[in-house]
């Protein structure tokens, strides 16, 4: 009976193992789909389950605890500045715990160290040191530290931050979105300087030979700031508002400028000291073509595709108009094609509050004659005419081209 | 961005000085050809020579497994672990257990290493084995998320350190899909980190991708929903025209495009239906950065409140929801929508956590999808009442091999650049700008002509090389020299970070022959001015000649801030080592005219 006994335990003890095992390998849950008769296991729920365990073989485990937590979030910091973080390990578990340092997703390297066991009740400090130096405003770097307690394979640590310059642009760099060709669209951005010493903005120009005709830029003046004048700026002591117009005339597409605003130097009379301004948005006009990469927005061409003729060619893209070009339904339709091997059909559109969207499809029926509108030359294109009863837009020619074999 | 940058970095990098001696030993070629010595094969036959030699008293070196350069201390993230804890802690002997050779590779912690790896795979990570006690699981998510532009993987250190990448996310799902396990892929989203043209391009392509793989559901990223709005939307659609892939809770781009839910019928293999509901949802915070001239972003709560009562309303006995928010955010999303069995996020800072997490009394499994596409996971369901659902973080490391054809949609992909940039970058909405100091480029050879043993040092370094590195990649073949994202540091007269091109410089091979490599002026700036005063093209006196040449002259104290515009920590890791810049610096030094 004794050996019966004895062979069950050690049976039962060696389910145990094998569940902690697998838990290594693939962390298990106990509770879905309506199980209502399995206990619900979160963190806590399975390291009471792991203490019950361990309880009833008498095992006794380590246990970590980062007493002051495993995330802090450095706030803002000045590039090139260096920050460090000791987050504290204890072992709150009744067995030695060995701790080690595991991996970092950052890529970034790791300094010496030296793997611990603590002891219970035992202390010791992880140290993360952060540069600020990123090409993105916002960092979060992360270190994994393992650990051989159950359940507690591995433990995260974070810092995360922001990275501040010595300028500020307020909106920051970012896209600024859709401009008409036939309206004037004036941007207004604000520089912050968290120097002492003043901006001295002597100019603002646009570093493109092209644009520059087409964008200007008007400075206002310099204020000086007080510390906490700008609540999510405190430190500033500067400001300058300046204004980017856009003029009419831009052609369609994307914009992508750089605005240098020169700075007023004592070095040889000149100006030697610049801030970069980067402008993004995209000239549009009131009949917007939506046909992704088959659509070239500068030259105004819709590439259809080759085919033979057996199978003709078929494609479908959008076209939109914002409500507030249209005070009401500005009945788009299909105005002409060329040639008239080229069908155009236009379905139901999807209107949401702020624009018209109306599916487009473009055919030339299997069976048609070979024809080549490739655009290798100018008059080598087919064309559809979209009609609107916009004024500012009232017929939209858009160019195709393709090409029918044999 | 990804791809390709700094062929030669990789190799470089990932070498310790002894394993440099061991590699100029046997050649006296070039940079770059000596750096191709040490590719894959070549280095792990020297890692176990290494790492056998160490126990015999040869300094402590280290294998392909171990971090390259651990020992010395850096100056990004640095960890410290004191030499004794505060009271008496035992401190463990340095002794590597990694057997380069185990197959069974299943994370055992009390076996990691004891000096921290860089973050490159891991030779464990090269060696997973994947749900290796999944016994018949009835259905099994796959989860993605926060590929954050790196379609493939990411950085310069060597195909076999890098983790992530579309190709490899689909050798896995297909390795899965391989076992008739039903497989139903999700992401959390964030296919791009930025927005312009070319983001826009691979953003297609991904969305592409995504459908190729035939992928559930897609929840809308906070850097997805930056891109403009008709690029963002023709990219969700599919041939038909029609969104099957892309759905939110409360973010509409347009109605008859959106797709609020879906529901999946399923059997378990006991025979039981089961249906499954998936939806997304996008975080109130991100969505206070997304320009909304065209798209509509409901409050969370709202929206998900409506889709969690439809789901219901359809019998779907397992709920997923796939969220775009940090993880803070996140939880508390879960404690006011408990009713979800499963939640992705892409909250989290850096790696998935090695489990799912849960929050006291709530039976959600909160997954985290990671970051810079470098990991999958899986979530597989079991006909089992212990345990229903397992979790297994797999790392996308070179242990899946490329998928032919996700190559070949990234051929398509750079095909398309091609075609886009085809010496004029303009249609990728690039027009070249002017350099801030409004001079131009002139190309290398004319420094050379005055600085010969500076410019004969450069043709003897990577720089050099830096073109030919990115026109015929030595891992990966297809070509990158129309991918701005590759050019910017690999040709002369282009911004780095921006990956725009400046006027007058790099415009294509062939137009561009005297911009080819990195060279002098991406460093010291345009010469243009400089080289006019110098060849007496321009009146200059003396004072003038001197105030052209101090402006391009580079300290050596501002050199390392130069060279971090490529040697970033995507791309060049080990530059950003303690001393790193001394080392590097020494083997590119030169100085002014002869």
């Amino acid at each position: 009976m004794r050996t019966l006994l004895l062979t069950l335990a050690c049976v039962g003890l060696g389910f145990v193992l094998a569940k902690i095992q697998q838990d290594r390998r693939t962390a298990g849950v106990t509770h879905l789909m309506g199980m209502e008769d399995v206990k619900v296991t979160d963190a806590t729920d399975r390291s009471a389950i792991q203490e019950a365990i361990d309880s009833q073989t008498g095992r006794k485990v380590g246990k970590i605890e980062v007493v002051n937590g495993t995330e802090l979030d450095f706030g803002m910091m000045m590039s090139g500045t260096k920050r460090s973080h000791k987050f504290i390990f204890k072992n709150v578990g009744q067995a030695d715990a060995k701790i080690w340092y595991q991996s970092s997703t950052c890529k970034c390297t790791v300094g010496k160290f030296t793997d611990a066991i603590l002891i219970p009740g035992q202390e010791t400090e992880v140290e993360l040191e952060w540069k600020a130096e990123s090409q993105f405003d916002e960092f979060s770097q992360t270190a994994t530290i393992g650990t051989d307690c159950p359940n507690q394979e591995e433990i995260k640590l974070a810092i995360r931050g922001r990275i501040g310059e010595a300028y500020v642009f307020e909106p920051g760099q970012h896209n600024y979105g859709d401009f008409y060709s036939n309206t004037e669209t004036v941007i207004p951005v604000t520089v912050y300087s968290f120097e002492e010493s003043p901006l001295d903005l002597t100019s603002g120009s646009v570093l493109d030979a092209v644009l520059s005709k087409k964008i200007k830029v008007e400075l206002g003046e310099e204020q000086h700031l007080s510390p906490g004048e700008i609540p999510d700026k405190a430190d500033a002591r500067h400001k300058v508002d300046f204004k980017i117009r856009l003029l009419p005339g831009i052609a369609a597409g994307n914009v992508n400028v750089e605005i240098k605003l020169a700075r007023k130097s004592t070095e040889r009379g000149t100006s030697t000291e610049f801030l970069v301004y980067n402008v993004r948005a995209r000239c549009v006009t009131p009949v917007r073509v939506i046909a992704g990469n088959d659509y070239n927005e500068m030259r105004n061409v819709f590439s259809l595709g080759t085919a033979k003729s057996s199978e003709g060619l078929k494609k479908n893209f959008l076209i939109a108009i914002r409500n507030d070009d249209s005070k009401g339904d500005p009945n788009v339709r299909i105005g002409k094609t060329v040639p008239s091997q080229l069908k155009a059909t236009i379905g139901e559109p999807k209107i949401s509050d702020t624009q018209r969207i109306y599916p487009i499809t473009l055919e030339i029926p299997p069976g048609t004659d070979p024809i080549e509108l490739d655009g290798t030359f100018s008059k080598d294109f087919g064309k559809i005419v979209i009609e609107t009863d916009l004024e500012s837009a009232p017929e939209v020619p858009i160019f195709i081209k393709f090409r029918i074999t044999e | 961005m990804s791809f390709g940058h700094g062929v030669w970095t990789r190799t470089l990098d990932n070498r310790t000085e002894e394993q440099q001696v061991v590699a100029s030993a046997g050649s006296r070629a070039s940079g770059f050809d000596a750096n191709r010595r040490l590719r894959k094969p070549h280095r792990y036959l020297l890692a176990l020579f290494v790492t056998s030699t160490a126990s015999v008293g040869i300094p402590a070196l280290v294998s392909m497994a171990d971090p390259p350069k651990a020992n010395t201390p850096s100056n990004r993230v640095q960890i410290r672990f004191p030499e004794s804890p505060t009271q008496t802690a035992k401190t463990i002997g340095q002794e590597r257990l990694t057997d380069v050779g185990r197959s069974t590779a299943i994370p055992d912690p009390t076996a990691a290493a004891s000096q921290p790896p860089l973050n490159v795979a891991t030779e464990q990570e090269r060696n997973q084995r994947i749900a290796p006690d999944w016994k018949s699981p009835w259905m099994v998510f796959y989860i993605t998320g926060n590929q954050y532009g790196y379609i493939e993987p990411c950085g310069c250190t060597g195909l076999a350190n890098q983790k992530g990448g579309v190709s490899r996310k689909d050798r896995l799902l297909t390795t899965l899909r391989d076992r008739d396990w039903n497989v139903i892929p999700i992401d959390s989203g964030n296919q791009v980190r930025r927005d312009g043209k070319q983001s826009e391009i691979k953003f297609h392509w991904t969305a592409h991708a995504l459908r190729e793989m035939n992928y559930a559901a897609v929840a809308f990223g906070k850097e997805d929903l930056k891109l403009t709005f008709d690029s963002t939307l023709v990219s969700i659609l599919d041939e038909g025209g029609s969104n099957q892939m892309f759905v939110s809770a409360n973010v509409s781009l347009s109605p008859g495009f959106d797709l609020r839910y879906k529901t999946l019928s399923v059997k378990d293999n006991a025979g039981r239906p089961h249906t499954i509901g998936i939806t997304s949802v996008f975080s109130d915070t991100y969505a206070k950065e997304i320009n909304t001239q065209y798209i509509t972003i409901e409050p969370a709560a709202k929206g998900l409140g409506r889709v969690t009562q439809s789901l219901t309303d359809a019998g779907c006995d397992f709920k997923v929801l796939l969220v775009q928010a940090s993880l803070e955010e996140t939880r508390s999303i879960v404690q006011q929508f408990p009713q979800y069995d499963l939640v992705v996020t892409s909250g989290g800072l850096g790696e998935p956590t090695f489990r799912p997490e849960t929050l006291p009394g709530i039976k959600t499994q909160i997954v985290q999808a990671g970051t810079k596409g470098m990991y999958a996971g899986i979530v597989g369901l079991f006909d089992d009442a212990t345990e229903p659902l397992r979790y297994q973080r797999i790392a996308l490391s070179s242990q899946f091999e490329d998928s032919p054809r996700m190559m070949a949609l990234f051929g398509k992909y750079q095909d398309e650049l091609k075609a886009k940039s085809d010496g004029n970058f303009e249609m990728l909405g690039m027009r070249p700008s002017t350099h801030p100091t409004e001079r131009e480029f002139v190309g290398s050879e004319k420094c050379g002509d005055c600085h010969t043993t500076a410019f004969d040092i450069w043709k003897n370094t990577p720089h050099f090389h830096a073109t030919e590195s990115i026109v015929e990649p030595p891992e990966r073949t297809l070509a990158r020299h129309f991918d701005p994202e590759c050019i910017s540091c690999h040709v002369t007269g282009w911004n780095p970070q921006k990956f725009q091109p400046y006027r007058t410089g790099w415009e294509s091979l062939e137009a561009s022959t005297h911009l080819a490599g990195s060279g002098c002026e991406n460093c010291h700036g345009p010469g243009s001015s400089h080289v006019a005063a110098e060849l007496g093209d321009v009146e200059a006196d003396s004072e003038m000649l001197e105030a052209l040449r101090a402006e391009m002259r580079l300290p050596l104290d501002q050199a390392q801030d130069k060279c971090l515009e490529c040697h970033d920590i995507d791309n060049s890791p080990d530059f950003h080592d303690e001393g790193a810049f001394a080392k590097y610096w020494d083997r590119v030094k030169h100085y002014g005219k002869d």
